[in-house]
């Protein structure tokens, strides 16, 4: 009887061969009293599933009042201890607050962006050699501050000019400089697959800045890029990634915004 | 999930004592359990409904890898959120007469394994319990150990059993008094 048992339950288990299972499917059609016991086996089957789950919600039940329990000691033994050390605290809280604001200084999103980023590069756009020409005039009012005044001048640039990809770049610039990065994203986006590669990388290291100046630090387009720039020792901004990386790594950098 | 997905259905198919580690890791996935949480939350559920179903959603993925129902398609966590979506989606059709076509947007976004789930019904359930308390709690649990794989060993190590050879025989005694009882009750062998 124990081996019928056994075979049952690899039959109702999907454990037999093809060769078993339909040798034994004929015997359930011949026999009807086999018919019977293996649907009750079926049925026990069924009991003792459903035993396992009735367990396992006893065991739910069980664990999520152990972590309650030790989440409201943890509170009680908190509150003991903040009573004794109130004033103890209130000196580290102080403390804590200007490294804070130490560590928000030297690695918040928005300080790095600014400290990566090289208004020199300007300097190397293309055009700047010829006399007075709108372009140079753009570069001139970013870098006198004045962006708006910079992007009307770039959007007279038509589309079919040969340096229409250069007024694009520039245009992120001045959003860049101007505290509304976010505007040039899509314009450095589609930069990024020029075909003049400097323009292309440069469009990458700002796409990145933009990224981290957005407080996107943590999303797989900023670490995708950051990867793809800091791997590629041929990189224009190869060493700047690097020096980036480096600095993202650092421990504090995670408690900064 | 902190453990890889093949970490935790190779724990719950070796069973024992390492499948129940697996199932308190999934258990514990706090973001998980909170995205299903909130999945209910915006479907006319509230946080209550929502562990119910995160703990229903674990119950069936067990069961669906211990059968070797689940083919290992997808994430183990997309499979998990997309059983308790079923789940609650389910629910709400049988409370509330809500077609569970409304969800196929949603179910369309995540490429995943559609899951295989065995719902039973309240009726039957009642049945079973009243089954399994004619059954005693120790044959209960020498069979409910047996179906996750526990050895004998550790089964008569659990029940205070003397040997492995007890624990089999025990094993074998109680399955018999179960399919006795299934047999003997004429509800049971109206099924068949």
């Amino acid at each position: 009887m124990e081996e019928l048992y056994d075979t049952i339950e690899n039959y109702l288990q999907n454990r037999l061969s093809e060769s078993e299972k339909t040798a034994f499917e004929q015997r359930i059609k011949s026999e009807p009293d086999l018919a019977t016991e293996v649907e009750a086996h079926r049925t026990a089957q069924e009991a003792i599933e459903f035993q396992i789950a009735e367990q396992m919600r006893a065991d739910f039940k069980a664990w999520g009042a152990s972590a309650t329990k030790s989440a409201s000691a943890t509170k009680g033994r908190i509150v003991a201890i903040r009573r004794v050390w109130a004033v103890a605290a209130s000196v580290l809280l102080l403390i804590a607050a200007v490294g804070y604001w130490q560590i928000q200084q030297r690695f918040s999103s928005d300080a790095l962006a600014n400290a990566f980023y090289d208004q020199t590069e300007l300097s190397e756009t293309r055009g700047l050699d010829t006399p007075k020409n709108t372009l140079s005039e753009a570069v001139e009012a970013i870098r006198n501050q004045q962006y708006e005044q910079a992007i009307q001048q770039l959007n007279t640039i038509s589309d079919t000019s040969s340096y229409a990809a250069d007024a694009q770049y520039l245009m992120a610039v001045a959003h860049f400089e101007a505290g509304h990065p976010e505007q040039g994203t899509s314009i450095l986006q589609q930069l990024q697959n020029n075909s003049d590669q400097l323009l292309s990388e440069k469009a990458d290291w700002l796409l990145l800045l933009t990224y981290l100046k957005n407080g996107q630090k943590t999303t797989p387009e900023f670490n995708n890029l950051l990867e793809k720039i800091s791997q590629d020792s041929n990189h224009a901004f190869y060493p700047k990634a690097k020096a980036l990386k480096q600095k993202l790594d650092q421990f504090w950098a995670d408690w900064a915004n | 999930m902190e453990k890889s997905d093949q970490a935790l259905i190779d724990a719950i198919l070796k069973g024992g004592q390492a499948r129940q580690q697996a199932i308190k890791d999934i258990y514990h996935a706090d973001s998980l359990r909170e995205k299903v949480v909130y999945y209910v939350q915006q479907n006319k559920g509230n946080r209550d409904d929502g562990l119910d179903i995160f703990h229903e959603g674990i119950i069936a993925l067990d069961r669906n890898i211990r059968e070797q129902k689940f083919r290992g398609e997808s994430r183990l966590s997309l499979y998990l959120f997309a059983t308790c979506r079923f789940l609650w989606m389910n629910q709400l059709r049988k409370n509330q007469k809500v077609s569970l076509e409304e969800d196929h947007t949603v179910m369309d976004e995540i490429q995943e394994e559609t899951p295989e789930l065995t719902l039973i019904t309240q009726e039957r359930q009642h049945a079973l319990k009243n089954l399994l308390e004619q059954l005693g709690e120790r044959c209960r649990k020498i069979l409910e150990m047996w179906q996750l794989s526990y050895s004998m060993e550790e089964i008569a190590a659990a029940m205070g059993l003397s040997s492995e050879k007890m624990a089999r025989k025990s094993k074998y005694r109680c399955q018999q008094a179960l399919v006795e009882l299934i047999k003997q009750d004429a509800q049971w062998r109206s099924n068949y």
